[in-house]
């Protein structure tokens, strides 16, 4: 125990990293799928006839604010999807803050290929 | 029963949906394999769904549970962030080509490479031996670039801190690119490609792979998800309860796993599996 105790105070940097970036991977997923079961309850309560399958992003907040359950599934899809990049920007400036140069740069790469893959995702 | 957007589609009962994700969430977790390798095969054989959706679907609930495991993992500090996020520069490029080459394929040619990868797993899971014992380091390692990613970590169930260095990292790269293409070709995590490589190859500890391997399967899955989601293959009422399934599935599976045998669920699940890959080709050829 005292062996845990010492490698927890001998490395707090690494312990800012672990808190942040473990706090934003929970909330992320937490947030995304309570509003997934809010959805759910949406279509339960207001029966299935009519369900779009798919609301445009540019219907998105028009269809959240009138409570439209495919909108509402939608945002907490979108959440999901960009807890791992919001993540991994955690880290960068975590990392930053340790004055970590190779680690930070390897992540603003992969925030770089994470924006690609959005890019070529609309090509 | 859901309307569909897809002739193809047809109906699809929600509680069925959420009856696949609690099933495969809890077999994933017991079993320690991601929830991709029985979402896609149940949601096309079972349920009809086409499986350009089934794994769009896919990749959308395992974003949803490696966010979960990753975080309990970094908390406990078992995850090595830095060699997940170093991995992560290959796998995502893999990922981003992956998911690509999905949305050009038929059906039929998906079917037919699901099927292979399933015999392959059914293969690691009913013979092969797990190689979840391999906690420690061998002595004689070669280690690169060891001092910056070597880690250790508090291990409950020895009382001791294991530390460990990272050998073989370019092949660890090499194969972290084809694990990202077969996550994004098929909606599986990618682990049963890294997970070996990162415990026998590159001599992490089995517990540090794993939790290593969660964290990057998020941000891997997430790169597909993105690709299948511009290409319309992600419909919001179907992912709902898929990932609520998956959810509730998973956190129920983790504490049975404590109190079950694995070896013989192992070999039941890996003939299960093999089963399902017979079917997966069977239906690729139209005849089922």
């Amino acid at each position: 125990m005292r062996e845990k105790d010492n490698m927890q105070t001998k490395d707090s940097k690494g312990n800012s990293l672990n808190t942040w970036v473990s706090l934003s991977f929970q909330t992320g997923a937490l947030v995304s799928i309570a509003l997934a079961v809010v959805g759910l309850i949406l279509i339960g309560l207001g029966g299935l006839k009519g369900i779009e399958p798919i609301v445009p992003l540019s219907q998105l907040l028009q269809g959240i604010l009138g409570l439209n359950a495919t909108a509402i599934i939608t945002l907490a899809i979108l959440i999901l999807l960009f807890t791992p990049v919001l993540q991994v920007l955690v880290a960068m400036v975590s990392l930053i803050i340790d004055g970590d140069k190779l680690y930070s740069g390897i992540c603003i790469i992969l925030l770089f290929i994470l924006a690609l893959s959005l890019v070529l995702a609309i090509i | 029963m859901l309307p569909c957007p897809t002739a193809a589609l047809g109906e699809v009962n929600l509680w069925a949906l959420g009856g696949v994700g609690l099933l495969a969430g809890l077999l994933g977790a017991m079993l320690g394999v991601g929830g991709g390798i029985l979402v896609v095969p149940m949601l096309t054989l079972a349920l009809h769904v086409p499986i350009h959706i089934a794994i769009a679907s896919s990749l959308v609930s395992i974003v949803a549970t490696s966010c979960i495991a990753a975080s309990v993992y970094v908390r406990n500090r078992l995850t090595n962030i830095k060699l997940g996020l170093l991995l992560e520069t290959t796998t995502t490029p893999g990922a981003i080509i992956g998911a690509l080459i999905a949305t050009r394929l038929t059906s039929s040619v998906l079917g037919i490479l699901f099927g292979a990868i399933s015999i392959y797993v059914a293969y690691t899971m009913a013979i092969r031996q797990p190689t979840t014992t391999k906690d420690t380091q061998p002595a004689d390692s070669p280690t690169t670039n060891a001092n910056e990613l070597a880690n250790s970590y508090y291990d409950k169930s020895l009382s001791k801190i294991v530390s460990y260095k990272v050998s073989h990292i370019p092949l660890g790269l090499g194969s972290s690119f084809f694990a990202g293409i077969l996550s994004s070709l098929l909606g599986i995590g990618g682990g049963i490609v890294n997970v070996p490589i990162m415990n026998l190859v590159m001599g992490i500890p089995m517990k540090a792979t794993i939790a290593t391997s969660s964290f990057m399967i998020a941000i891997t899955t997430t790169v597909g998800a993105f690709i299948y989601y511009y290409h319309g293959y992600v419909y919001p009422p179907i992912v709902a309860p898929l990932i609520v399934g998956v959810f509730l599935g998973a956190r129920i599976g983790a504490e049975l796993a404590q109190r079950t045998t694995g070896i013989l669920l192992r070999r039941i699940f890996g003939i299960f599996l093999f089963i399902t890959a017979i079917l997966m080709f069977l239906q690729a050829a139209k005849i089922l």
